[in-house]
């Protein structure tokens, strides 16, 4: 075991890791730059944040006890907060790797023990992780400052830490029996298998989006420190646990949990190298899909819209693309993350109460509406990159580029026009505005994700990126800001 | 006179500072398998996308079967096949939904075309694999689809951009079969390759580039016999046609 050997595979990982998500700058002579972007936030976070938070609070006179309250709430969670952002990193790693094959591939064929690759991968991760986390540690330990509690806060930063480590340690074992899990499904069970892989990344996706969300946050923190002492038995929370107990100056309580959670992480070190020795990395699957349907390219659902052949051809692959691609979940998770957040932050029955005001009940659907034109837009947006380099394909064929566009804006409409067309029943059934009413919410909810998906399209067209290496990127990141400048645009003047 | 698929006439592209394609003239009379043969950076794949429309030429005009590339792109692409040197097909369908999805772009209805797509991959050995996901497909797998794929729409012109690169023996053995009975049916090939004894295996006619020039043309024997040893090889034919050693050093080149 060396302990050089991991450092060197957490930086290989840590390099594929940021090469994938912002692609490679060049210096003058062609050597790629360093992204030193996590270092700096990471040296910055703890003592910009504190300060600042610190000066707030200060400057505003704010009472102790409030200061205080909040804050203990806080330091409970930091601890379960940690690791579970640490295993929802490491969730969102595995399931935004590329259908093609990545990098870390290697890891197969070097001479590099379970140990090592554990160690290596888990500091990539906390790598990924800490940067984030040192913003929040910063916040508390500005709060903590004035509020005289320095000492606590010290024990929950380390108990945080502890958090993060057995996190990342979890999801080396997750991950190990994710692949191995999902290697067998995929092998017996083809489409649903597929299905399934989709569903869970879909979900996976929304949850760690709405791990951002503040008011998400406050509501599961609040939540989690009312039941939290009634689940002592789930060594995952003990180092929160370990924090009540010294928050209430339950010194030997406090000190079991401490103990138990060192335990935990080095239960869970061992355990993560089990789960690779025995299964590894994985390679990459072959997947076999039974052909369910006799094969006819003619006279296809979407030829009701008119739609020629080819583009029809087109629609179809675009829509196996949009179900098989792991790139795509993320967007098929936006409308069900944002769905997710309206009923976390909203009361449902208000929809039934006839006391409110027809337009105050519509508001519930303000933010799924958004998610819809979000979709729509961001669909056609990576339409024409998502080609990749096998836009060869399309170029090469008989068919026009009106053709193309025209097949694509449909492929970014139809998905939010389902979902649409589930939320305006919903509204005629529950809200029941009147027939006018109806009529015009139909008319411009329809005409706003047309709309998302045409300015999708120009920009789409405009600036693609069909990069594929190390991983798709489909659109170039000047279009993303250009685009969501234009999409808060068109969403506000909604 | 041969009625001609393809005419290049004095066509050129540079990319930046690189003459790519200098002043090329070439003749394809239809029904020929043409080899366009010289080695790696001569201009072979710019040329074929200069006859596919992909790329305009800055000068010298193009002309295939009738039709201007840049003036008819849909109609060029309706009559040709191309493999490019590296396919790349989209790796999320099966072999199988590809070759459909290529099928429907060139407007061709299921039963037209099913028959023939078995019989091609019985004959490229890819039974069995239709339904797998291009993805996990090797290489030599990918290529023979693309093939299968351009193959399909019936094209009067094959382009096929170094084919044979991830072939078998036994694939390559058929694809020279293949090439030959279509090219009695009229179809014309043209054929890239740095190596030359597939040129001269498979080729009708061959053309050697370099940087962008026509260095000389003609049938594998024509240019056997230009070099009056009628039994010497290709390669001491280019040796001895041209004492120059800038070109002993690309024959050179292309017997690797
Ligand atoms: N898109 C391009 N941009 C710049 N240079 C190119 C491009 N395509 C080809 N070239 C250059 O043109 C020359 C001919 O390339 P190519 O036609 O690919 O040769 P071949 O196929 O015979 O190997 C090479 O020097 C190559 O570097
Ligand atoms: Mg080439």
């Amino acid at each position: 075991m060396s302990f050089k050997k991991a450092l060197r595979i957490a930086d290989v990982l840590v390099l594929a890791s940021i090469r994938a998500k912002r692609g490679v700058k060049l210096d003058k002579d062609g050597t790629a730059k360093k992204d030193q972007r996590n270092e700096k936030v990471f040296l910055l976070g703890l003592p910009v944040v504190s300060a600042f938070i610190y000066l707030l609070l200060w400057k505003g006179n704010t009472p102790v006890e409030v200061v205080t309250s909040l804050l203990s709430q806080s330091l409970v969670f930091l601890p379960s907060f940690s690791l579970l952002l640490m295993v929802m990193n490491g969730l969102m790693f595995e399931v935004s790797l590329s259908s093609f094959s990545t990098s870390t591939d290697i890891i197969n064929w070097l001479p590099i023990r379970a140990k090592e690759y554990v160690i290596g991968s888990t500091i990539s991760a906390v790598y990924f992780t800490l940067p984030f986390l040192m913003i929040i540690y910063g916040a508390s330990l500005g709060a903590a400052i004035y509020a005289g509690m320095i000492n606590v806060w010290l024990l929950t930063f380390t108990l945080s830490l502890l958090g993060l480590l057995i996190g990342g340690f979890a999801i080396e074992i997750v991950r190990a029996a994710l692949n191995e899990a999902s290697s067998v499904i995929s092998k017996r069970a083809g489409k649903y298998g597929q299905l399934a892989q989709l569903v869970s990344t879909v979900v996976i996706i929304a949850l760690f989006s709405m791990v951002f969300n503040y008011q998400v946050l406050l509501k599961v923190m609040t939540w989690f420190n009312i039941t939290v002492e009634q689940a002592w038995f789930v060594p995952l929370l003990w180092p929160s646990l370990a924090v009540i107990d010294i928050l209430s100056s339950e010194f030997t309580g406090g000190a079991l949990y401490f103990g138990g959670s060192f335990i935990m992480m080095v239960a869970f070190f061992v355990l993560g190298v089990k789960a690779r020795t025995k299964y590894w990395v994985p390679a990459p699957l072959t997947v076999t899909l039974a052909p369910t349907r006799q094969y006819s390219n003619r006279n296809g659902v979407w030829s009701l819209f008119g739609f020629s052949l080819a583009e029809q051809a087109i629609i179809s692959k675009d829509f196996k693309a949009l179900f098989r691609r792991r790139e795509m979940a993320t967007f098929l998770a936006i409308p069900l993350m944002l769905g997710a957040v309206t009923f976390i932050n909203n009361d449902v029955s208000s929809l039934w109460d006839t006391s409110i005001p027809i337009f105050e009940r519509l508001g519930f659907f303000l933010l799924p509406g958004m998610a819809l034109f979000i979709l729509s837009f961001y669909l056609a947006l990576v339409s024409v990159g998502q080609e990749g380099s096998a836009f060869m394909n399309l170029r090469v064929g008989p068919i026009a580029s009106s053709s193309i566009v025209k097949a694509k804006a449909f492929v970014g409409f139809v998905p939010s026009a389902v979902i649409l067309a589930g939320i305006l029943s919903v509204v005629g059934y529950v809200v029941k505005p009147s027939l006018q009413g109806m009529m015009t919410i139909v008319i411009v909810s329809f005409a706003t994700i047309i709309e998302a998906s045409l300015l999708g399209m120009v920009f789409a067209t405009r600036y693609p990126d069909f990069t594929e290496v190390p991983r798709a990127k489909f659109i170039s990141s000047e279009a993303t800001l250009l685009g969501l400048k234009c999409r808060n645009t068109a969403g506000t003047s909604r | 006179m041969l009625n001609m698929a393809v005419n290049l006439d004095s066509v050129s592209k540079r990319f930046g500072e690189i003459r790519a394609v200098n002043a090329l003239s070439l003749e394809i009379a239809e029904g020929t398998v043409y080899g366009l043969l010289g080695p790696n950076g001569s201009g072979k794949s710019t040329t074929m996308k200069l006859i596919m429309g992909l790329l305009k030429p800055d000068s010298g005009r193009i002309t295939v079967c009738g039709m201007d590339p840049q003036k008819e792109p849909l109609n060029v692409k309706r009559v040709i096949g191309y493999v490019p040197e590296t396919p790349r097909l989209y790796e999320f369908l099966t072999g199988m939904e590809y070759l459909d999805f290529i099928a429907a772009i060139h407007g061709i209805p299921t039963e037209q075309y099913m028959p023939k797509v078995n019989r091609f991959l019985k004959a490229f050995e890819l039974s069995g694999h239709e339904n797998k996901m291009i993805g996990g497909y090797s290489n030599g797998m990918k290529q023979k689809t693309a093939i299968i794929g351009a193959l399909l729409g019936d094209p009067e012109l094959l382009v096929l951009d170094e084919p044979l690169g991830g072939l078998d023996s036994k694939s390559a053995r058929i694809m020279k079969d293949l090439l030959h009975t279509i090219a009695e049916e009229g179809v014309t090939t043209i054929f890239s390759t740095h190596v030359l004894e597939i040129a001269e295996a498979i080729c009708d006619k061959i053309c050697i580039l370099y940087k962008g020039n026509l260095l000389t043309e003609g049938t594998a024997e024509e240019l056997k016999r230009l070099s009056d040893t009628p039994d010497s090889t290709l390669e001491e034919a280019f040796l001895k046609l041209t004492n120059s050693s800038d070109v002993r050093e690309i024959v050179e080149a292309l017997v690797y």
